[in-house]
């Protein structure tokens, strides 16, 4: 997912052209000033943080717990499974159609030698030592009471501190874990190459169309996979991926369809869209989610059925049908840039209107948005943040958790860990909008 | 039956009518069920008559503050009013901060337009709340304490209590007055600018029209607060001690930690996303239009505000007003940080009095009405750039 | 795009419906069977809180511990005749009642107070008080404070959706006082603010300070809780309003471990006891026949839980000074001479007679 590195020659001959332009007018130097002030000030202050005041070990002691919280050890495999046949598909799907494959497989390598090696050696462990303290109460008179104080103790291994800041805590060391994340990684870049070898087939229809089925029945599978676990021990990154792959693929579907009803030919389907997608857009998504949490009978039989129904599956719910009234705007806005020829080619083809649509009209109008639909989904998934605020687990929840549980170790450590939460965040928005922006480019190319 | 169902389909007339018919039920069915649910539990507002019951200081204005006294339903109008205060002034900000950084990332300058990028990766890509939460438990719990009087004395100070500014304070009841002279003032500095443009539009010199409005302004400004004995003054603020050696803030006005993060996360955030509109708008904007401008010999500062920005304004205002209606709904998410916005003091009353449906849909309603004047505003302001 | 005409016609529209639709009569208050559906669960859903020493607190990686959490696995004991057939969910302080009367937790035992705004409006039923307790205000050891009523203008931390937050407004109105209130929505926050000065004050309830005051002290911070106590607190389990039949078993599983202690029966010598009951009393706590009578029963939960209940509570959580000491007297909240020992010792605790 890294952009194309230019060659040697050519980024000199861009450097050289920056270089040009920074001092070149008075005005010019003034924003270089500024620019170089500004910047590095920043830089300076994080690479400071980063590498020499933060304590990246209250990160790494909990890195499990910001993954997958207090999911049962003895069931990891489930997840295992679902992050093989993730990392296989994205392998597979970027050799296929993505960009040059030295710099991804050199990114995931970077990525792979810092967060496999530089935990080697290292050991974090709590320690937990007896004292007694004498505090003085209300009363004037003083207790003696004893408890016990935890203390985070980290064995560095052979890697230099800033190193191993660096790597941002997230580093593993030796065990069952280290070996399955090696292997993911390995297969990330293998799986680039057998899709690289695969190019020649790259349009080829069924190719296409397995790949793309295989991305969609990813979710149900990995759905299935947690049968037998129950859905409470769904926690952190975890349960903000479910909540966001489950909610978000319902919400394409609810989308098109009320895009498609919005324009139907008969009112009342019309009406029944509209309204139903301005009442949605009229609240923002904490009050329905509030509502769908609180909610008991005040809806009467139906809102007592719903209230019965688990809370993280109620949450789904609120997520398809609240992001599906923004997907519709977006695949309306498709549907009108639909040329009308086609409509009437399609109607003098003597196709039905479901054929119509499925086959001419559809496919046209979502290919068209397909940069702004990738806009809702990444919208959807930063929204998932949101449920901590209903009392779901959340990675923000489980990171106020991790603040708070464990007073005596991870005091302080609020710039740590919201920022490791934020790069958790960060990364999978920033990888859907890259997806984003090949979409708009090559669609830009293939335009009609 | 059969033959009867296929002939209604076949004609064109009775299949439109079925299908009305029989969606119009349904959803008719629907839609009384839920007015019917909602109704039967929803008449019922003895519960807002009674005390809120603890105070919250958490507003930017003293009339918005919530006494512990106050009955319930002001306390949820004055909710909604510390909603407005927050948004409205993020939107402000959100707007001037989002447009630097968008021309920003237009110029042909190779650092700038670095920084404007990484800018707009950074904010855009993180969830707002948590961005709330930074803010909120990292940065300005790490702010110097109080007692340390850190800022310009006299005039700022800065704490982990939070922002303390000089302020407005009325000196006698005349302040109203002054407030509608004021707004005659701007009208006053509008018409002005608007006459000194038709000059230099007649006469092809230039004309000075925005010096002209601003020294219009500020000349009924002044004369009218002399003229009224001076009704408003300032008050500055001042880190004082009490007896038992408590520092607090007095006079000035103080901008709470909560105020203080989420006005500051959501211009961050929403910044980000308008830099994007504003950067889209305007490299929209055809470029023969600025290569006929500089043909004309207009200067870089003429060109951008006389040729592009009218016509990018076009492109930008639907986007920015689906941003801003964005900007009041991600509001709520600062309940979280305590901020005493509409869902923080509502939730408060829901947790003793229990009246869920009441209050929700009183902030839904809260939401359908401002997103509504945010609509309103915007496209007024839209017919005023329309192509005459 | 949401344009101004649309929401005029929507909000038109609802309004007309609901005003279409206020004829509708009360809806009839439908009776709860909590103890069915845990029984059908197989397991039971208590609401604690996450982050309080001594009371509860729930550990990132699931286990809990603290005296509102015994509660808990008394409440399993009795029902499934094993202690750890138990759910934890965190109720902060503003969602507890939400969670509750959404059916999100069967049982919330979160030093929640008892008072008549909340019996009487919201969907929450009251069983015995398990700790007596008072709202109180503590700073730090340096400030030049004897009395809350020195603490004219300075700024409180109180989480938010507390009782203590009108505690704290009656007594600084009543006292011509006024105050800034920082409301927080967790304990780790309100201790992370205390810490670095953003408040001057911590109010809470004064058993909580306790504990609080007690991990200040282990990272060097020194507090003093003030005398005032601002407030009664009494503090219990609480259940869904018409659900009679779950508040039995909630009211005696907690009345019962009162009246164990009472009558000397612990987890040690609770077998024994039941074998060969020293009086009628310990025989009908116990479900079981006094000198070789016939077994008592007295009808809690109506034969769908043992009548031996109290045997499976007090033999694996053990009695009211077990739990106690187990959890409370370890974070240095003294149970003697305060308002929890036991009538017998003069206290305020005291069981209505299981018979």
């Amino acid at each position: 997912m890294i952009g194309a590195l230019p060659n040697a020659s050519a980024l000199s001959r861009r450097a050289a052209h920056a270089r040009a332009r920074l001092f070149n007018t008075r005005t010019n130097t003034a924003l270089s000033i500024v620019a170089i002030v500004v910047g590095g000030a920043l830089a300076f202050l994080l690479a400071r943080f980063i590498l020499f005041e933060a304590n990246w070990g209250l990160v790494a002691i909990n890195r499990k717990l910001f993954f997958v919280g207090s999911y049962p050890p003895d069931e990891a495999f489930r997840i295992w499974i679902a992050v093989f046949i993730t990392a296989v598909l994205a392998a597979l799907s970027y050799g296929l159609w993505g960009g040059r494959l030295r710099p991804y497989a050199i990114a995931v390598g970077v990525t792979a030698l810092l967060i496999l090696t530089l935990g080697l050696g290292t050991e974090l462990r709590i320690e937990e030592r007896q004292y007694t303290e004498e505090i003085q109460s209300a009363s004037g008179q003083t207790t003696t009471v004893s408890g016990i104080e935890r203390e985070l103790v980290f064995d560095r291994g052979w890697a230099p501190t800033w190193l191993y800041a660096v790597s941002l805590g997230l580093a593993l060391p030796f065990g069952a874990p280290w070996l399955l994340m090696a292997a993911v990684f390995a297969l990330l870049v293998v799986g680039a190459m057998a899709g690289r070898r695969l190019t020649r087939w790259k349009s080829n229809p069924i190719l296409l169309q397995s790949i793309g089925a295989a991305w969609v029945l990813l979710i149900p599978v990995v759905v299935l996979l947690q049968v037998g676990v129950g859905v409470d021990k769904w926690e952190s990154a975890f349960l903000d991926l479910l909540v966001f792959a489950v909610g978000g693929f319902f919400s394409f579907v609810i989308g098109v369809f009320l895009a498609l009803g919005r324009r139907s030919p008969y009112r009342a389907i019309s009406v029944a869209s509209v309204t139903y997608i301005e009442v949605v857009r009229a609240a923002p998504l904490l009050v329905w989610l509030l509502f769908a949490t609180f909610l008991e009978d005040e809806l009467g039989p139906v809102g007592e059925a719903f209230s019965n129904i688990s809370l993280t599956y109620r949450v789904m719910v609120v997520f398809a049908f609240f992001g599906g009234a923004y997907i519709a705007e977006v695949v309306r806005g498709g549907l009108q840039s639909i040329p009308r020829g086609q409509y009437e080619a399609a109607d003098a083809m003597g196709l039905s209107p479901v054929e119509k649509y499925a086959v001419i009209i559809l496919p046209q109008a979502i290919r068209a948005v397909v940069p702004a639909i990738i806009g809702r989904f990444i919208a959807l998934w930063k929204d998932t943040a949101l449920l901590a605020a209903v009392s779901l687990v959340n990675t923000l929840e489980k990171a106020k958790k991790v603040l708070g549980s464990q007073t005596d170790i991870a005091e302080g450590a609020f710039f740590e860990i919201y920022i490791v939460v934020g790069l958790v965040y960060w990364l999978v928005s920033y990888l859907l909008s890259r997806l984003g922006g090949a979409a708009e480019t090559r669609l830009r190319v293939g335009a009609r | 039956m059969k033959q009867r169902l296929q002939d209604i389909w076949r004609h064109k007339r009775s299949r439109y009518m079925a299908v009305n018919v029989t969606v119009g039920a349904l959803g008719g069915i629907v839609a009384g069920y839920v007015a019917y649910s909602i109704a039967v539990n929803f008449f019922d507002f003895d519960f807002l008559f009674a005390p809120y019951g603890s105070p919250d200081r958490s507003s930017i204005f003293q009339a918005l503050d919530i006494e512990a006294s106050d009955p319930r339903w002001l306390g949820m109008l004055k909710g909604a009013g510390n909603t407005l205060s927050v948004v409205g002034f993020a939107i402000v900000s959100a707007s001037l901060l989002g447009l630097a950084i968008g021309v920003a990332r237009l110029t042909a300058h190779p650092l700038m337009n670095t920084l404007g990028n990484l800018y707009v990766q950074t904010f855009r890509n993180l969830p707002l709340l948590l961005i709330m939460f930074f803010f909120a438990f990292a940065v300005f719990r790490s702010l110097p304490q109080i007692e340390s009087r850190s800022g310009v004395v006299g005039v700022v100070y800065v704490s982990n209590r939070g922002l303390a500014l000089p302020w407005l304070e009325a000196a006698s009841s005349l302040w109203t007055l002054w407030a509608l002279a004021l707004a005659a003032a701007v009208a006053l500095a509008w018409f002005a600018r608007r006459w000194r443009l038709q000059e230099e539009l007649r006469t092809g010199r230039s004309t000075h029209p925005n010096t002209w409005g601003v020294c219009v302004f500020l000349f009924v400004a002044a004369a009218t607060y002399l003229a009224l004995a001076a009704p408003v003054r300032v008050t500055l603020p001042e880190v004082t001690q009490s007896a038992s050696g408590f520092y607090t803030y007095e006079g000035g006005n103080v901008l709470g930690l909560g105020y203080m993060s989420a006005f500051i996360s959501l211009t961050l955030y929403f910044s980000a996303f308008i830099a994007e509109i504003v950067r889209g708008s305007i490299q929209a904007v055809p470029h023969g239009q600025v290569e006929a401008a500089t043909s004309l010999g207009l200067s870089p500062y003429q060109r951008f505000t006389l040729i592009v920005l009218p016509q990018a304004l076009r492109i930008m205002i639907p986007l920015l007003n689906n941003e801003y209606q964005n900007t009041n709904k991600d509001s709520t998410l600062a309940h979280a940080i305590a901020y005493g916005e509409i869902v923080l003091i509502s939730n408060r009353i829901v947790n003793n009095a229990g009246n869920l449906l009441q209050t929700y849909i009183f902030i839904f309603l809260v939401f359908v009405l401002t997103n509504l004047i945010i609509s309103l505003v915007m496209n007024s302001i839209n017919k005023s750039v329309r192509i005459r | 795009m949401v344009t101004p005409k649309r929401l005029l016609t929507l909000m038109t529209l609802l309004l007309v419906a609901l005003a279409a639709a206020a004829c509708g009569g009360d809806s009839e208050e439908a009776r709860g069977d909590t103890l069915g559906e845990i029984l059908d669960r197989g397991n039971l859903v208590c609401g604690i809180k996450a982050d309080t020493p001594g009371f509860g607190v729930l550990n990132p990686d699931g286990t809990a511990d603290g005296n509102d959490v015994e509660y808990c696995r008394a409440l399993a004991a009795a029902v499934f005749g094993d202690k750890d057939k138990v759910e934890f969910k965190e109720a902060t302080s503003a969602n507890r009642f939400e969670l509750l009367a959404a059916k999100e937790i069967d049982v919330l035992i979160r030093t929640t107070t008892w008072t008549a705004s909340r019996d009487a409006n919201l969907n929450v039923a009251f069983a015995p008080t398990t700790f007596y307790d008072g709202a109180g205000v503590m700073v730090k050891a340096d400030a030049n404070v004897s009395s809350v009523k020195d603490l004219n203008g300075a700024t409180i931390c109180i989480l938010d959706g507390t009782s203590t937050q009108g505690a704290v407004s009656d007594f600084f109105s009543e006292n011509g006082l006024t105050y800034s209130e920082l409301t927080l929505q967790a304990n780790p926050e309100v201790r992370a603010s205390f810490i670095n000065d953003q408040c001057d004050g911590w109010s809470s309830d004064k058993s909580q300070l306790g504990g609080h005051q007690f991990t200040l002290k282990a990272d060097g911070v020194d507090a003093v809780v003030l005398p005032e106590t601002l407030s009664k607190e009494p503090l219990g389990p609480s259940v869904r309003d018409y659900d009679s039949e779950w508040e039995d078993v909630v009211r005696w599983v907690v009345n019962g471990m009162i009246i164990a202690e009472e009558q000397g029966v612990t987890m040690g010598n609770v077998g024994q006891m039941a074998a060969n009951p020293p009086n009628n009393t310990v025989a009908r706590l116990l479900g079981v026949g006094f000198q070789g009578g016939a077994p008592s029963n007295l009808g809690i939960g109506h034969g769908r839980i043992d009548s031996t209940f109290m045997q499976d509570v007090i033999a694996q959580v053990g009695n009211y000074g077990e739990a106690y000491e187990r959890t409370l007297e370890r974070v240095g909240l003294t149970r003697a001479g305060s308002p929890n020992a036991s009538y017998l010792d003069g206290g305020l605790l005291y069981a209505p007679p299981m018979r």
